[in-house]
């Protein structure tokens, strides 16, 4: 079931109310210091209405909730792996400092109980929750947070995610219950990097002891760790001293690795799991029919998104005229359709999602469907009236961008260029394209749970990042991605966002494709989920079981 | 004999000895490197040096090889570079559910092909015969995995008999085990009765136009002394060379079908090692399983001289 028009409207009302909450904060930004949570506030997760999905009713606790999800966790550490497998289970058992409401929209406290930012926007003082207690029965305090913060800035934590702190000069202990965060200089998203399951506290005194987390795990979250079998599932229980009165509501939750996509899908239908993850798109159709069953997959899109990206380095994709006739020339609608069974959104601007509130609404660069015409003679200025010939490199282990290569090829042909598919297997992949930049065109997706502009933006379009494959550099994109970072205000960045993301798909070092919806299912008698575009199961602690 | 086992034991070695030198280099020749697959969508450089260290995989492959081969020869099979978890503790949890789905692919297997083979050999030509050949033919036609889809199509969601997947210990649920394992048996053993059935018909043909089948004929035994005693006996040997084989493709169908019945078994572990390019885990299972395959293959010989004292060895 994705959302109904009346849900639609319900969301828009939220988002209203959300603004104008986010007007309050920039208010008080403009006179000085800013406090979110506190007394004043009502206490976390419960403000906003959840997208979507949940049906009204007495709750009823206890029972086992069963995920199915593709694949296992990259090492269970939060801090040493990034992995999205990593992310869908720790998400359950560690908090952070931060967390973001349902929307996505506002960062909220978490494990902090409220954070106040100096009129500088350079000191952040966080009051910790009291009472919260490690599943060990350990007290959570200040000094869990200073070690979790260091850790993973220090590069000898081999922390992927170290980034989120470069900006951190240092974490002062100023009472067991207070820690003071200084800036080197205002880090706009340095909140929302704290809401991250990728920032997520972990205890001092077991990481003392055991070295890392790699394979047990000790958080304060909402459930506890109770067994991992490796491709097979991860095991876990209530924490009964969870800081959410009555919260979770199931007593077990129990996460199945199940490979096939097709197996999965059996699992949903024969009532095996009770909610399904990264559930093939070409099974929509039939999921959404099924009785018993609700599809989900929202309708403002997902954190994938995909594109055929060029070597900006490499003739003749180094001529701008060249890179914006393959956008033209591109089919986005013919990805969204066929590819992605209509699970897609084409991306004819920017690429920071709908739901986002960095979304460049009016921001529309190229058509949909492919403007022959208008690439055809962008080709012509550039000196290739009859085309030219080229290769793209893709890899098969992921259909969908084998099928996106094979349309892009021939919406290529139709403006003269004939493009050569290459398929690699993904280590071979992601060795040339990442590792060696040896590629003319090549067709990726990028995902994970990304909520702030900056995580979409920065690592692939600035110089010096790792993700840009397509060796793009634009001085003018650098300035302005930089201070998409050290702007504060939500306003004053959103400026910001809109502007790069004009500037880098005008460029078009890569031709955007589409925003693909995450398809996730649910049994009907499954109560209280919220999906989230990040395709994480934060809300699981809500979910109940009807039956 | 004892002898003879021992010297194919000590056989074994050299041939363990170059598979795993083989296994350790065509692991390290797979494109993609653990860490990036491990450290996921943004490493930094020092994340990766850390990380090799940590593995050990910025040692020279040599020295890498000969750590390995020290801590087999000690019983230590080392520890998982993504969960960190000891491999043979990992293993001894997980072998017990690919041999259950090994041997009970095998029972079906045998069960179904020589009584049909056997049957169809007796009426050769007939109408049976071509019915069971045909059926044969089109069980040698499907890949296991497809027949395995088929049958989770028709006996877990048309007709919810058995569950289309997971595993239940046998100690837990005896009748829930089999249920559980009855779908992926039976997709591939069913691939394989159709190899052994065919086996077992044309080795009973050549059998039966034996003199010493007339002689039995001739001295007045009944047919199914003839069929029992002096037939099958005889046609079996080369029925034993394609079960022992057919051992070596069903644990190798292993990898497809425990990926389709998510039963956690060596396959679905060798699976994920794959994905997240966990050499240790992998070549000790590529290892394991030679060793298994070179077991059976002692086996089927030892069997042979059971049924042929010809064959027996001093």
């Amino acid at each position: 079931m994705s959302r109904t028009p009346s849900d639609a409207e319900l969301i828009a009302k939220i988002r209203t109310v959300a603004i104008n909450r986010r007007r309050l904060l920039q208010g008080a930004a403009a006179t000085g210091a800013i406090v979110i949570g506190g007394r004043g506030a009502a206490a976390g997760p419960a403000r906003t209405r959840p997208l979507g999905l949940a049906r009204q009713g007495e709750p009823k606790p206890g029972g086992t909730l069963r995920i199915a999800t593709s694949t296992d966790p990259v090492g269970l550490d939060p801090m040493i792996s990034s992995a999205y497998s990593t992310a869908v289970i720790t998400e359950h058992v560690y908090g952070s400092l931060m967390q973001y409401d349902k929307n996505l929209d506002e960062v909220l406290p978490d494990l902090a109980e409220e954070v106040e930012i100096s009129e500088d926007k350079l000191l952040y003082t966080f009051k910790l929750r009291q009472g919260v207690k490690w599943h060990d029965g350990q007290p959570f305090t200040a000094e869990d947070v200073k070690f979790s913060m260091e850790r993973q800035k220090d590069p000898a934590t081999g922390s992927p995610n170290a980034y989120m702190y470069s900006e951190v000069a240092e974490v002062t202990v100023v009472d067991p219950a207070t820690v003071q965060v200084r800036l080197n200089q205002v880090q706009g998203p340095f909140l929302a990097f704290m809401a991250s399951p990728w920032a997520s506290m972990v205890p001092k005194h077991v990481v003392e002891e055991k070295g890392d987390l790699q394979t047990t795990m000790v958080g304060t979250g909402p459930f506890k760790f109770v067994s991992y079998e490796p491709a097979k599932a991860v095991k876990m229980v209530k924490n009964p001293d969870y800081y959410v009165p009555g919260q979770p509501l199931v007593d077990e939750l129990e996460i199945q690795f199940i490979f096939d996509n097709t197996s999965r899908l059996n699992a949903v239908i024969t009532k095996q799991v009770d909610l399904a993850q990264v559930l093939d798109k070409k099974d929509y159709r039939q999921l959404s029919a099924m009785p018993g069953v609700q599809a989900i997959a929202l309708e403002t899109g997902s954190c994938d998104w995909a594109y055929i990206s060029m070597n900006c380095t490499r003739p003749p994709f180094d001529d701008l005229k060249v890179r914006q006739a393959v956008a033209f020339a591109k089919n986005r609608q013919a990805i969204a359709d066929n590819v992605m069974f209509g699970l897609a959104i084409p991306l004819t601007g920017g690429i920071v999602p709908q739901w986002s509130w960095a979304y460049a609404e009016g921001l529309n660069l190229y058509p949909p469907t492919p403007d022959i015409e208008k690439a055809k003679a962008l080709l012509a200025e550039a000196g290739f009236p009859d085309g030219f010939e080229t290769t793209i490199k893709v890899s098969p282990a992921y259909s969908e961008l084998a099928g996106q290569a094979a349309v892009d090829q021939e919406a290529l042909k139709a403006v003269g260029i004939n493009a050569q598919i290459i398929n690699l297997e993904w280590g071979t992949f992601i060795n040339d394209v990442f590792g060696n930049n040896d590629f003319d065109m090549q067709v990726c997706g990028w995902g994970g749970p990304f909520i702030d502009p900056d995580e979409f933006l920065y690592p692939e379009f600035h110089t010096d990042q790792g993700f840009n494959p397509q060796l793009f550099s634009d001085p003018e994109v650098d300035k302005l991605l930089a201070a998409g970072r050290t702007t504060f205000d939500r306003e004053g960045r959103k400026a910001v966002y809109d502007q790069v993301q004009e500037r880098i798909f005008t460029l078009a070092p890569v031709a955007a494709g589409t925003n693909n919806r995450i398809l996730q299912a649910q049994q009907e008698y499954v109560q209280g989920f919220t999906p989230l575009p990040t395709g994480l199961m934060r809300w699981v602690r809500e979910v109940w079981l009807d039956k | 004999m004892l002898r003879y086992i021992r010297n194919r034991f000590i056989a074994m070695i050299p041939v363990l000895v170059g598979m795993s030198m083989l296994v350790f280099v065509t692991m390290r020749l797979i494109p993609g490197d653990a860490a990036v697959v491990f450290l996921g969508t943004k490493p930094t450089p020092e994340a990766i040096a850390a990380f090799r260290e940590k593995a050990g995989l910025d040692k020279p492959m040599y020295l890498q090889y000969f750590d390995w081969i020290g801590r087999l020869a000690k019983g230590d099979l080392g520890i998982s570079l993504t969960t960190g978890s000891d491999i043979g503790t990992e293993l001894a949890t997980r072998l017990p559910i690919t041999a259950e789905l090994t041997l009970l692919s095998m029972l079906v297997a045998v069960v179904v092909a020589v009584p049909l083979g056997v049957i169809a050999a007796i009426r050769h030509n007939s109408i049976v015969d071509l019915g069971l050949t045909s059926l044969g033919m089109i069980g040698l036609s499907l890949p296991n995995f497809w027949l395995g889809t088929l049958l989770v199509y028709f006996f877990a969601i048309k007709n919810p008999w058995f569950p289309p997947g997971g595993y239940i210990p046998f100690s837990e649920d005896p009748i829930g085990n089999l249920k559980s394992m009855a779908l992926p048996a039976l997709s591939l053993g069913l691939v394989s009765a159709s190899v052994i059935m065919r086996m077992t018909r044309s080795s009973m043909l050549e059998v039966v136009r034996q003199d010493y089948v007339r002689t039995a004929q001739a001295k007045g035994l009944g047919q199914r002394a003839v069929i029992t005693g002096h037939l099958l006996k005889n046609a079996l040997i080369p029925v034993i060379t394609v079960i022992g084989m057919e051992f070596g493709y069903i644990f190798g169908g292993a990898f497809l079908v425990e990926a389709v019945f998510y039963l956690p078994g060596i396959a679905t572990y060798a699976l994920l090692a794959i994905n997240q390019r966990d050499y240790p885990v992998l070549q000790t299972i590529v290892l394991l399983v030679t060793l298994v395959f070179m077991l059976i293959n002692l086996l089927v010989d030892v069997l042979y001289t059971y049924l042929d004292p010809r064959l027996r060895i001093g």
